[in-house]
């Protein structure tokens, strides 16, 4: 890892209690940004992330016999692993010490198993004046819901997004979650440096996703409706929908952004039906007519793949997207132009393809900064490293059970 | 009150477009002071919808109210010659500039377009929020949020396994990136005083393909909707007498508390049920057996029952549903606010909360030019004769 350069969080210390996705991929984009994260798991209770998700495989075994993280595992990445027993005072002692060194604390446990550990805020803020801490709650730590247990796609029907989109994604509001928590810890940095004090910052998973849907709930209120009509959900949009092409299971996105794209259209299509029959001329007559419209389209697209599709449109400036499939992606040159590919070495699971780090930053770039660790890994190196003890106390703090 | 406006001393220029809207209103919402650039004939966002009628008996853009919020709005056309000048004090005012190149000048100037803004004023942070990113072979072609969604490998494992995948026709993807973009950029500050400034080029593709690349190239695994539909059952919507209620059923706990929750009837009692995979494989068995039994309850008590008993669950929610919802109102999810356009609007808050505040009172969305005369005469020391004369020649 020392051979990358340096990222804008280099030198930072985080301290991570983040169980499943939200809370593993959070700490992992201030890992790519270069923070040193500390993950702490317990091996009596290990991470959801550690679920089979290679469905129907065999799972794969780390030597200690815990299950090695391999789909969303990845969101392991760059992280120091370290397992301590919370129920176990001197494990709890080692959390609370590791803390005093971190500049950052990330939690989302269910509401109130902070507080059992002696880490309530409070508690943080009298013992840990100068730490960042971020809690994720799905639902926030008070209000009728606090204690209700929420995966991401509980969120996203709670809050609208599946409603509006028609299928129950499991993980989309784990991504923006993460996403905003991340940006939550940088500011308050940010705001410890200035102040010269720490800060407590609550993201409830619900409100993150929430956040990016701020236009329909403006409406609903205003116009007095659960959801506008599909024509208007679309926003600057002129037309948008999926069509079928060559092949099977072949899909592209055709997303019209003006008048000027869609004449395009039109003209590639050669349908001049599109700009001049009345059924096509507003956004609410092209939603009625949704059918025969895209009978129209449909036509022209069938008869292509779905690159030469998206070639053909997007030569004329028509906005267009193919379907792509988790092969098709593997191969995409875009990708692989960029430097999207990391081959990792894994020692129980083999050679791996990851992605690099979306942060592209031209002096302090996100990276992918290392593979998923075993459970307990780097309890050693933290705690020699971090807190200065020597191998002796390491291995008496190991037979009173700290590390279980 | 008091506020912990984390961000108080960021000063961000936005001279993008919806691209860059999500990004800046996020640093705005944290504290910093947010300058938002639109042509003189207004930003293109203005004519979105929904909308609502304003106090005038306008048409209001609800997105525009809701994502130029807290920010400054100042009118230039950056094409005229005179908006050099103007333009470079802006630049030279600022810590960070936000844009979006349309992908036809990052066909022709690619890198070369940050490069610029940083040749004006080496400190600063040049943050570039794009379909496709500002390098690569696809860095000429138009993108949107359905066009990210769709080539990112997400669009094509969610729907009917017959298809056609189902679109989640708003911004979202789009502003998934930029709040990517708005975590880089808090970043880039940080490191100004050790490294100078530096170029941020956020794509949405690389963004949101990063959360399906693995499962492929990674774990040879070729994902179907087929697939994703009997995934972890009892997972998805269920329709009830009223309503539909929503479960993730993925421990072994989790199991038992479901077939409490529908009385343990002995059709589930197998205990190799409790296995995800051995679940998907009686998927035909399962799924009608289950919405028969949903079918009879009412959705709200389901989301109830199912929380004692520890399922993660929920009900299905639209947006209108969730401004009445107990929870949301509770922990008030919305601040009335006086849009000076919109009258009185239920503004999603920012979802960062603290002891006292960070986000500052809520400022509704600029008018067109609101900000000319602060921006221009207070801040940049411009004359009003100079503000007048760009005025009468159409350059603001």
């Amino acid at each position: 890892m020392s051979e990358l350069p340096d990222g804008p969080l280099t030198g930072t210390r985080v301290v991570s209690f983040g169980q499943a996705l939200a809370g593993s991929e959070c700490p992992a984009l201030l890992a790519d940004l270069g923070a040193e994260v500390v993950k702490v798991e317990s091996l009596t209770r290990a991470l959801n992330v550690r679920l089979r998700s290679r469905r129907d495989h065999p799972p794969v075994y780390e030597p200690s016999g815990v299950e090695a993280t391999s789909g969303v595992g990845v969101t392991a990445r760059g992280q120091l692993a370290i397992s301590l027993d919370m129920r176990n005072p001197a494990g709890l002692a080692v959390a609370h010490r590791l803390i005093g060194k971190a500049d950052v604390l990330i939690e989302n446990f269910s509401v109130g198993v902070m507080d059992r550990w002696g880490l309530s805020n409070r508690e943080l803020e009298l013992r840990y004046p100068q730490l960042v801490s971020l809690s994720m709650p799905g639902y926030g730590s008070s209000g009728p819901y606090r204690d209700y247990v929420a995966f991401g796609g509980n969120m996203s029907s709670y809050i609208g997004t599946t409603a509006m989109w028609g299928i129950s994604d499991a993980t989309q509001n784990d991504y923006v979650a993460a996403v905003h928590g991340a940006l939550a810890v940088v500011a308050g940095l940010a705001y410890r440096d200035k102040a010269n004090k720490g800060i407590h910052i609550e993201l409830p998973q619900v409100e993150a996703g929430a956040a990016l849907l701020g236009p329909y709930y403006l409406d609903a209120a205003a116009n007095h409706r659960d959801l506008p009509p599909r024509a208007e959900l679309v926003g600057g949009g002129y037309y948008l929908d999926v069509f079928p092409c060559a092949g099977p299971d072949s899909w592209l996105v055709i997303d019209v952004r003006d008048a000027g794209q869609w004449s395009a259209l039109a003209q590639v299509i050669a349908e001049p039906a599109l700009t001049e029959d009345p059924r096509f001329l507003t956004a609410e007559a092209r939603w009625a007519n949704r059918s025969d419209l895209n009978a129209l389209i449909s036509r022209w697209t069938a008869e292509r793949t779905s690159y030469q599709a998206m070639t053909a449109l997007q030569s004329v400036g028509v906005c267009a997207g193919v379907a792509q499939d988790g092969e098709q992606l593997y191969h995409d040159p875009q990708l692989w132009s960029r430097g999207h590919v990391v081959e990792v070495e894994h020692p129980d699971l083999g050679m791996y393809r990851y992605s690099q780090s979306a942060l592209k930053m031209s002096k302090t770039p996100g990276l992918y900064r290392g593979r998923q660790p075993r459970a307990g890994e780097h309890t050693r190196e933290v705690l020699t490293r971090w807190l200065g003890i020597d191998d002796a106390e390491v291995d008496a703090l190991e037979r009173e059970g700290a590390f279980a | 009150m008091a506020s912990l406006p984390l961000l108080a001393d960021l000063k961000v220029l936005d001279i993008g477009n919806s691209w860059t809207a999500y990004a800046t209103k996020l640093l705005a919402d944290l504290g910093a002071v947010v300058i938002k650039v639109e042509e003189p004939s207004g930003d293109p966002m203005r004519h979105w919808t929904p909308v609502a009628a304003g106090k005038d008996g306008s048409q209001v853009s609800l997105h525009y109210a809701y994502y130029h919020a807290n920010k400054k709005g100042i009118t230039l056309d950056t094409q005229t010659a005179a908006a050099a000048d103007i333009l470079r004090a802006l630049v030279n005012w600022c810590d960070v500039v936000v844009i979006s190149p349309d992908p036809q000048d990052i066909m022709a100037g690619g890198t070369e377009i940050p490069d610029g803004y940083l040749r004006i004023k080496p400190l600063l942070v040049v943050a570039s929020v794009t379909g496709f990113g500002l390098t690569g072979p696809y860095r000429g072609m138009q993108s949107s949020s359905a066009v990210a969604h769709a080539m990112s490998g997400k669009l094509y494992v969610g729907g009917p396994p017959e298809g056609p995948p189902a679109l989640f026709p708003v911004n979202v993807f789009v502003d998934m990136a930029g709040t990517a973009a708005a975590l880089a950029i808090v970043s880039a500050i940080r490191v100004v005083p050790a490294v100078g400034g530096q170029v941020i080029d956020i794509a949405a593709h690389e963004y949101h393909a990063a959360h399906r690349f693995h499962q492929y190239a990674g774990n040879s695994v070729l994902v179907r909707r087929s697939d994703n539909t009997n995934y972890i059952i009892p997972q998805g919507m269920w329709q009830t007498k009223k309503g539909t209620v929503e479960f993730q059923v993925w421990t072994a706990d989790q199991w038992a508390g479901f077939q409490k929750l529908l009385a343990n009837p002995p059709e589930l009692a197998d205990p190799r049920l409790a296995d995800t995979v051995y679940r998907a494989h009686h998927a035909e068995y399962l799924r009608p057996f289950i919405a028969a039994r949903l079918l009879e309850r009412d959705a709200a008590d389901l989301f109830r029952q199912a929380q004692e008993l520890h399922i993660p669950s929920a009900v299905l929610n639209t947006p209108g549903d969730l401004l009445n919802d107990p929870h949301a109102q509770a922990q008030q999810f919305f601040a009335p606010v006086d849009d000076g356009e919109l009258g009185r609007a239920e503004m999603k808050r920012s979802p960062f909360r603290s002891e006292p505040p960070i986000s500052a009172q809520q400022e509704p969305a600029p008018a067109l030019g609101e900000h000319n005369q602060e921006v221009y005469v207070d801040i940049l020391r411009f004359t009003p004769s100079d503000v007048e004369g760009w005025r009468r020649a159409g350059i603001i």
